[in-house]
């Protein structure tokens, strides 16, 4: 059948899926690291970090995605090794149109292809830098091809049997050409210990930029400020956090600690018994770390200024 | 200090779910936007011990698969329990992306499939 499927004519695939995509577009600035041994995942990844400002080579990269007994890199991985590499992981719709609207924003997308077939795949990861809806062309840094230029069908036939998994590694501040704010806070929120305070505030304040009562973002954006020592942002945050989530366990014990940390012991208790009480009631899991912050909770006179 | 009330209630709670087998978070306040998200996500938090054994599990298997061992705590590390969950049921299954030579069996019959035209291994790689 798919030979069948090779002898038909083509009718023209990526004006066909993506009908906005009018003129070529190509990120030909885009670095390019050859690829060595198996070393596929190290040398896409390395291309999408360059082009979002961090510079680690394949080597480097190659001890922190490779998978020696696999001879090749896990999806998990690469995003993993993006998280350490303070830049945000984000997977976008498995889609052209998705992908064409990130070329668009001037980002190259990180693919993974399987070049086999279905029960007999060859699993291999690059990256798609260019669309010409003119020659239904699709253009990738791959292996050791600088620009490869491959057919859109056969681009899509490779993508489609790797489930048309997608990445993008964004900037902190960045938001995806077309993002769900969900998988977004959750990609920022995983890698946030990575972050700079600065970058972590930056991300979350882009999240509320578009969305501005998302509860995530909102948290997060407190947190940031609250581990980057702004501890009146972080108090303010909190306190308007919990005026809308008055059941917001997790905003009534990170007050506390905000509380105690600017010596207002008697507040901070206070904060910290309504986590309590919540937790007890619905997030019993929680119950360990809010006793740590009660712990930590010295008795003692309140500073000026409580 | 707290008062002594609360941290029998405390210590009493903490206890009972141990003994219930319902494991807690362990960690230091203040708790984290990626704790939140995974508080709404009910079956993770839930699975916190699991988490933890997951973690674990990982790290074995990603020794036992090759990676230096100065480097796969921070690998382990920087995956989410989602994420971890997934790799120890089927890290010899996920796809693993690294070809430049494709060998043995795998080459004749992909060979076969390229002369008929249905792959491109060789030529496009």
């Amino acid at each position: 059948m798919l030979v069948l499927a090779g002898c038909a004519s083509r009718q023209p695939v990526i004006t066909r899926l993506v009908p906005q995509a009018t003129t070529a577009v190509e990120l030909s600035d885009t670095a390019f690291f050859p690829q060595r041994d198996y070393h596929c995942g190290p040398a896409a990844l390395a291309t999408v970090l360059d082009a979002s400002g961090i510079s680690l080579p394949p080597e480097v990269l190659a001890s922190r995605v490779y998978l020696p007994a696999r001879q090749g890199s896990l999806q998990a991985d690469l995003v993993g090794a993006t998280r350490r590499a303070a830049r945000i992981p984000y997977t976008i719709d498995p889609d052209l149109r998705a992908l064409h609207a990130e070329l668009d924003a001037g980002r190259p997308v990180l693919v993974l292809q399987n070049l086999g077939i279905g029960w007999l795949p060859v699993w291999h990861y690059a990256v798609v830098i260019g669309l010409d809806p003119n020659s239904d062309r699709v253009v990738l840094r791959s292996g050791t091809v600088r620009r490869h230029v491959v057919a859109a069908d056969e681009f899509l036939r490779t993508w489609r049997l790797a489930d048309d998994w997608a990445l993008i590694v964004l900037r902190p501040g960045e938001l995806p050409a077309e993002v769900d704010p969900d998988r977004y806070l959750k990609a920022v929120a995983r890698g946030e210990r990575y972050l700079r305070p600065t970058d972590r505030a930056a991300a979350y304040r882009a999240a509320l930029k578009r969305w501005p009562d998302n509860p995530v973002a909102r948290f997060g954006l407190a947190y940031a400020l609250h581990r980057a020592g702004d501890l009146a942002g972080a108090e303010s945050a909190y306190r308007a956090l919990i005026e809308s989530y008055p059941g917001h366990a997790v905003a009534y014990n990170n007050l506390a600690d905000v509380l105690r940390m600017r010596g207002c012991y008697r507040g901070a208790r206070k904060a910290a018994e309504q986590a309590l009480g919540i937790a007890r009631r619905d997030h019993p899991g929680l119950l360990e770390a809010v006793g740590e912050t009660i712990d930590e909770i010295p008795d003692g006179v309140d500073a000026a200024g409580c | 200090m707290a008062k002594p009330f609360q941290r029998i209630v405390v210590a009493l709670l903490v206890l009972s779910m141990s003994l219930l087998g319902m494991p807690t978070l362990s960690m230091a306040a203040p708790i984290g936007t990626e704790t939140l998200i995974e508080l709404d996500q009910r079956d993770e938090l839930l699975s916190g011990i699991q988490a933890h054994l997951a973690r674990d599990e990982v790290r074995a298997e990603f020794l036992a698969r090759g990676v230096s061992p100065a480097e796969v705590d921070e690998r382990v590390a920087a995956l989410s329990t989602e994420e971890l969950h997934q790799l120890r049921q089927q890290i010899d299954e996920l796809p693993a992306g690294g070809i430049l030579a494709v060998i043995g069996v795998v080459f004749v019959v992909l060979l076969i499939l390229e002369l008929v035209g249905v792959t491109n291994v060789f030529t496009k790689v």
